[in-house]
């Protein structure tokens, strides 16, 4: 296949389209990364039927836009996965490495979907590697009928009729024929248009096979190749006779017998878009007719619940709707406290019953619509684990390791804008735990560990939080080696090393430029350390943990808020203005004189539970300049981030709340220490701390008494 | 205008598809089973017929056998819900010209009535 990298493409969709069509794409592939690992040995049927589905359905989808190599790849993939599921040929590990190829080629063949612009990738080695895992063949009938891409080679018996009916005085067909995507049983369809064409002529090879056809197996395409005493015009009159035929190209085939016949693209041998919500939630509920199809279905199927795609967009202004919402719930809170104690004496009790009973309830309401919208954001977090079986195994190849992946909790939801964040920290912890974790399998045998270390991904929710642990049974942390290099890389001071305990010491990881990787490894990158990791985490409100027992193994913990758009905070107010601290970082609010302050090295510092904390004005270290009273007594909030910890010293604490977050960046831009804003119950502006930059500038690292 | 026996026990789904043709200009007669369908396409012979499948006293496969016998020419559609795909395929085999998924929309019921007719 000619390459020109570089060149603009064209494809037959508009930008609604090309939105349903990455997304979708995206869960194939997604799908297919997960699933083809799996694939070696002995695969479940209903393992393979969904393999099967997903190259089918993004055959389909690419044909439909006029992505013929991307058409002509999916259709070799499904041609050997086809023969897999038909119990003809078993996986290999070079058949698994094919698909695998093939499935890095077809995330490519996606973006170009999006980018416009030919990427260069070149198919045809992948396709002749697909080929080559079936002709390994045993059995010559798989053989005869599995074509190259856009071929169709026709079994000997079948020709040799074929040439008997041509020599008295046939013509010989090539019928394709695609059937509507909205067809709910294209199936019948198929054997409809058999029917015609055994009316006019000798059917002398149909695609798929009439037992097929007649068990309800048959799909949105059927091609035949028929002998016979009529004219195109009026095979194709016959066929265009039945409903939901979209498309029917009939040829003359001239000298082209016994074959190979060229179809007539990979589009027309592409069954059209089988792509259609609605259609696929339909075509669940017939019942199992091939046998293929009931062993799946007798499988435990995976739940399928009825869903629609919206928009992020949408469900952010339907969000800030509910905002706006609980700003006026909270407004109208108020009135109705200050009415009740206007009114309490004029004779208008029912009246203000009323209002109270209506207040009360738009609260409800709200709380219940907030909540709602907030699970419409939600997603389970397995499109994110999918990804890592594939992962991990290429990771531990790559190094020489033999490594199981074990992942539970893929049901846990979160929102949106968390899964696309938390992806890219988790991976990289992932890899860590492979690549510098677990050990080479000489080692463990040493060790007196199995030769296949385990990594656990998990996901769980609790309160307001999703928790992801990566665990592993490798190695573990070496303090002392994180000690020694915390010093040489003049991190720490030696005495602040010798002074901390393990654990302390084992937050240096996370200390910017410090790697213990004895080598920098290909695997694990260079430069993005466990301190990328704490800095993506935290800016999400997150936090993230580490436990290591050397010689053991280690375990990551990474905390997220479940959302992005609201937060629990505290609420406070520093010279007149009110500031909202999100709680995740919040540990103490005491008043400034319970607060046992201290001047160290003209610091104001407040001892707390061992630990010295510097203490922050927050309005001073926002850059709030403006002058102040300070006659009354104010309060100290202390907050941490992993290690480190300050205390804010604040004039009022007003309580918890729950906050809509709103970007200040239309409004003034980016500002340091703060996230965002949230509009209060009587319509004023807070704004949101960003507590863990804030903590990470005032707070030296391991700060301990 | 073609005449079309609209077969369907469900007095909903025999109204709603009688609305849909009648308002393309067909004149509809409606049975409620296969007895009756069977009876009333003796009286007077429609054009095209959409026959439910699942009907109490005769279900619609049988009674698409009985009419194909009495007229070999007759033009039945079968009208079905999703999960009969074997029973549509007998039907099929039996001499039904097409099929109609239910609910159908209207512009997929007068395109298969086209057909019928055509």
């Amino acid at each position: 296949m000619a390459m020109a990298k570089g060149q603009p493409l064209h494809f037959e969709l508009d930008a609604d389209d090309l939105k349903l069509f990455s997304e979708e794409a995206a869960e194939q592939l997604e799908l297919l990364d997960s699933a083809l690992v799996q694939l070696e040995g002995e695969p479940e049927p209903d393992l393979l039927q969904q393999i099967f589905r997903a190259a089918h359905t993004l055959k389909g989808s690419s044909a439909t836009i006029g992505h013929k190599r991307m058409a002509s790849l999916t259709h070799s993939m499904e041609t050997v996965l086809d023969q897999v599921r038909q119990g003809k040929k078993s996986p290999t590990s070079e058949m698994v490495d094919a698909l695998l190829a093939g499935l890095d080629a077809l995330r490519v063949l996606t973006d170009e979907v999006r980018t416009r612009v030919e990427s260069g990738v070149d198919i045809a080695p992948l396709i002749a590697d697909l080929d080559a895992v079936l002709s390994v063949s045993d059995a010559p009938a798989a053989a005869a009928l599995a074509p190259a891409a856009g071929e169709l080679l026709l079994p000997g018996e079948i020709a040799a009729a074929l040439a008997v009916a041509i020599e008295q005085g046939k013509s010989p067909f090539l019928v394709e024929v695609a059937i509507a995507a909205a067809c709910q049983l294209p199936s019948i369809r198929c054997y409809q248009l058999l029917q015609e064409l055994d009316a006019l002529a000798e059917v002398g090879f149909t695609r798929p096979d009439r037992a097929t056809i007649e068990s309800g197996g048959a799909e949105f395409e059927l091609i035949a190749v028929v002998a016979s005493t009529e004219n195109d015009e009026q095979l194709t009159a016959a066929i265009s006779s039945i409903s939901d035929v979209e498309t029917a190209r009939i040829r003359h085939l001239q000298g082209e017998l016994p074959g190979p016949i060229a179809l007539s693209s990979p589009a027309a041998a592409a069954a059209p878009a089988a792509s259609k919500g609605p259609r696929l939630a339909l075509v669940e509920d017939e019942s199992p007719s091939s046998p293929a199809a009931a062993a799946a279905a007798a499988a435990p199927a995976r739940k399928t619940t009825q869903s629609v795609r919206i928009d992020v967009e949408r469900l952010d202004g339907l969000m800030n709707l509910v905002g706006e919402l609980v700003i006026d719930r909270t407004r109208l809170q108020q009135i109705r406290e200050q009415l009740s104690s206007v009114l309490k004496d004029a004779n208008l009790n029912e009246l203000t019953e009323n209002f109270e009973e209506t207040t009360s309830h738009l609260a409800r309401v709200t709380d219940e619509l907030q909540d709602q919208i907030m699970r419409s954001r939600m997603l389970p977090v397995r499109s994110v684990l999918t990804r890592l079986p594939r992962l991990v195994r290429d990771v531990a190849a790559k190094c020489g390791k033999k490594v199981e992946l074990i992942t539970a909790g893929e049901e846990t939801e979160l929102d949106r804008s968390v899964i696309e964040e938390i992806s890219d920290p988790l991976v990289h912890i992932l890899r860590n735990a492979v690549d510098h974790g677990i050990e080479s399998p000489e080692e463990r045998r040493a060790a007196g560990k199995p030769e296949t270390g385990i990594v656990s991904v998990t996901a769980w929710n609790q309160e307001t939080y999703i928790y992801l642990s990566v665990k592993d049974d490798g190695k573990g942390i070496d303090t002392k080696a994180l000690r020694r290099k915390a010093v040489e890389r003049g991190l720490v001071s030696a005495e602040a090393a010798e002074a901390a305990s393990d654990e302390a010491a084992l937050q240096y990881i996370f200390i910017p430029g410090l790697s213990t990787a004895k080598a920098i490894s290909d695997v694990s990158g260079r430069g993005v350390g466990m301190d990328i990791v704490r800095t993506n985490i935290e800016r999400l409100n997150g936090q993230v943990r580490i436990k290591s027992t050397y010689g053991q193994g280690s375990e990551v913990t990474i905390q997220l808020p479940l959302t992005l758009a609201t937060t629990k905070a505290l609420m406070v107010t520093a010279n007149d203005t009110v500031y909202a601290l999100p709680l995740v970082s919040v540990t103490e609010a005491l008043t400034e004189s319970e607060a046992d302050m201290h001047l160290v090295g003209g610091r104001r510092t407040l001892r707390l539970r061992e630990k010295l904390l510097p203490v922050i004005d927050l309005a001073n270290a926002l850059g709030d300049r403006r002058p102040r009273q300070l006659n009354r007594e104010r309060f100290v909030v202390a907050a941490r981030h992993s290690d480190r910890q300050v205390a804010f010293l604040v004039d009022r604490l007003l309580g918890e709340q729950d906050v809509v977050v709103k970007s200040l960046g239309d409004l003034i831009g980016n500002r340091k220490g703060l996230t965002g804003a949230t509009i209060l119950g009587d319509g004023s502006l807070g704004l949101i701390i960003d507590s863990a930059s804030l903590v990470a500038e005032q707070a030296p690292a391991a700060a301990s008494a | 205008m073609a005449t079309i026996l609209v077969v369907d026990d469900a007095a909903f789904m025999r109204m709603r598809m009688s609305k849909i043709l009648s308002e393309a200009g067909y004149e509809v007669i409606q049975a409620e089973n296969g007895l009756d369908a069977i009876d009333k396409y003796r009286a007077s012979k429609p054009d095209a017929v959409l026959m439910d499948i699942t009907m109490p006293e005769m279900d619609g496969l049988t009674a698409l056998k009985e009419i194909r016998a009495i007229d070999p020419a007759a033009r039945i559609a079968m009208v079905t819900a999703l999960g009969q795909q074997q029973i549509v395929l007998e039907a099929v085999k039996s001499g039904a010209k097409d099929f109609l998924v239910k609910p159908a929309e209207p512009d997929r019921v007068l395109a298969a009535v086209t057909k019928l007719c055509a």
